[in-house]
């Protein structure tokens, strides 16, 4: 294809981007899905989200804190080493009658670096002897049966001052019992349920 | 600079000497997206407050803020923004309760230097009820001062200002003491630890 210049239209045509002086792009590099997270230039901004939308369904019985199932993690490896991770679960649970009335049911954020497991930047601090949280302690409701959901919703932050590939995810424990995660133990009643376990990340310029 | 063709290729040019629709690259650059070239529905910033604060509260049976510490502070770049806004409180209610005591916690706004006001999606006028913009929440089965309550919600508000916005909350109880950020016991396998989170993020309109 011929280089034409025309003078008159004020255009040039018959050339590549490529073949411009360096320095140069084209108009569609603006095109829609162009302003990448790593394009974004202002503090607050949100460069990247990931979630996790898990279908596994498993029960769980300890009374340490332990993770529940690896699939319970969201993936991210973050743009800027100073950015700061939002980060928010929605963890159905399904109880079982095998419960006191007054089991205490524990849970908190975790990070994984290589598969390490850390506290996140919102675990609380040292105060007395008590266990640094990022998440909930609950009892089961009144009158609660195989049928019940308790769900632990919330939204906490972290600083993972890195730029290699890390996780979120949580551990839990309870007091004795067992607990069924994303499903209830009834699978027949027309209170028994299923639900998705979620758990979203946002990356935060700053 | 002599311009200069060969082959397929021209250097010598500028941006402004080249065809209608012709932008440099550092249009593009790394970080060069700035917040006037968002459209309606996109976030143009996110602030947050990770407090580690800790502090009781025993206001009776009316609502009042626990802490100035438990703010998150905001200035929109648009009067007519959305400000979302997500609260994460835990806190116990360190014994002495009644099992049937109510507690409440409602969502707040400071503008300036003046006093706290409802968010736009505070409850409206019914009857005699409280307009809340939170939770009201009764202690679980078996509470003493080592349980967790946990007030975790997301609510929005369109303050209507340009200028810097606080979001906190205001919280009551029917009696009794509540510890925020910690339980009320410092020892055995079940006392805790945890930090106030908010965050705000302004959505264009």
């Amino acid at each position: 294809m011929a280089v034409v210049i025309d003078g008159s239209a004020g255009t040039i045509s018959g050339i590549g981007t490529d073949g411009f002086s360096a320095g140069t792009i084209s108009s569609t590099s603006l095109a829609a899905n162009s302003a990448t997270g790593i394009k974004m230039g202002y503090a607050g901004a949100v460069v990247q989200t990931q979630v996790v939308n898990s279908t596994t369904r498993v029960t769980a019985a300890s009374s340490n804190m332990t993770e529940i199932s690896t699939s319970y993690r969201v993936s991210i490896t973050p743009l800027f080493s100073n950015s700061v991770m939002l980060i928010s679960y929605h963890i159905p649970t399904g109880w079982n009658t095998d419960w006191a009335a007054n089991y205490v049911m524990r849970v908190s954020a975790k990070r994984f670096v290589g598969g390490t497991p850390q506290d996140i930047s919102s675990v609380g601090v040292t105060n007395g002897s008590r266990t640094l949280v990022a998440g909930y302690h609950q009892r089961p409701g009144n009158s609660f049966d195989y049928n019940d959901m308790q769900v632990w919703a919330y939204q906490v932050i972290d600083l993972p001052n890195t730029t290699s590939a890390i996780q979120y995810g949580f551990y839990a424990s309870q007091e004795g019992g067992t607990v069924y995660y994303g499903y209830s133990r009834d699978g027949n009643g027309s209170w028994g349920w299923d639900s998705n376990i979620v758990i979203m990340v946002q990356e935060i310029k700053q | 600079m002599p311009i200069v063709i060969s082959g397929t290729t021209i250097t010598g040019l500028g941006s402004g000497g080249l065809p209608a629709n012709s932008v440099g690259t550092t249009a593009l650059a790394d970080g060069a997206v700035t917040r006037d070239r968002l459209g309606a529905g996109t976030i143009l910033q996110t602030t947050y407050l990770n407090s580690t604060t800790r502090t009781t509260h025993a206001p009776g049976n009316t609502l009042s803020e626990v802490s100035s510490s438990y703010r998150c502070s905001i200035t929109p770049l648009y009067a007519n923004s959305i400000i979302k806004i997500t609260y994460h409180v835990p806190w116990n209610m360190g014994g002495g309760w009644a099992a049937n005591y109510i507690v409440k916690v409602s969502a707040k706004r400071w503008i300036g230097g003046a006093g706290a006001s409802d968010l736009s999606s505070v409850g409206v006028s019914n009857g005699s009820r409280w307009l809340m913009s939170g939770y009201a929440d009764r202690p679980h089965n078996g509470y003493d001062a080592n349980d967790m309550n946990n007030w975790s919600w997301t609510t929005y508000d369109a303050p209507n200002t340009t200028s810097a916005v606080q979001y906190g909350f205001y919280a009551g109880t029917e009696g009794g003491t509540m510890y925020y950020g910690y339980s009320g016991y410092a020892s055995g396998g079940f006392a805790w630890d945890a930090n106030i989170v908010i965050t705000c993020q302004e959505i264009k309109q």
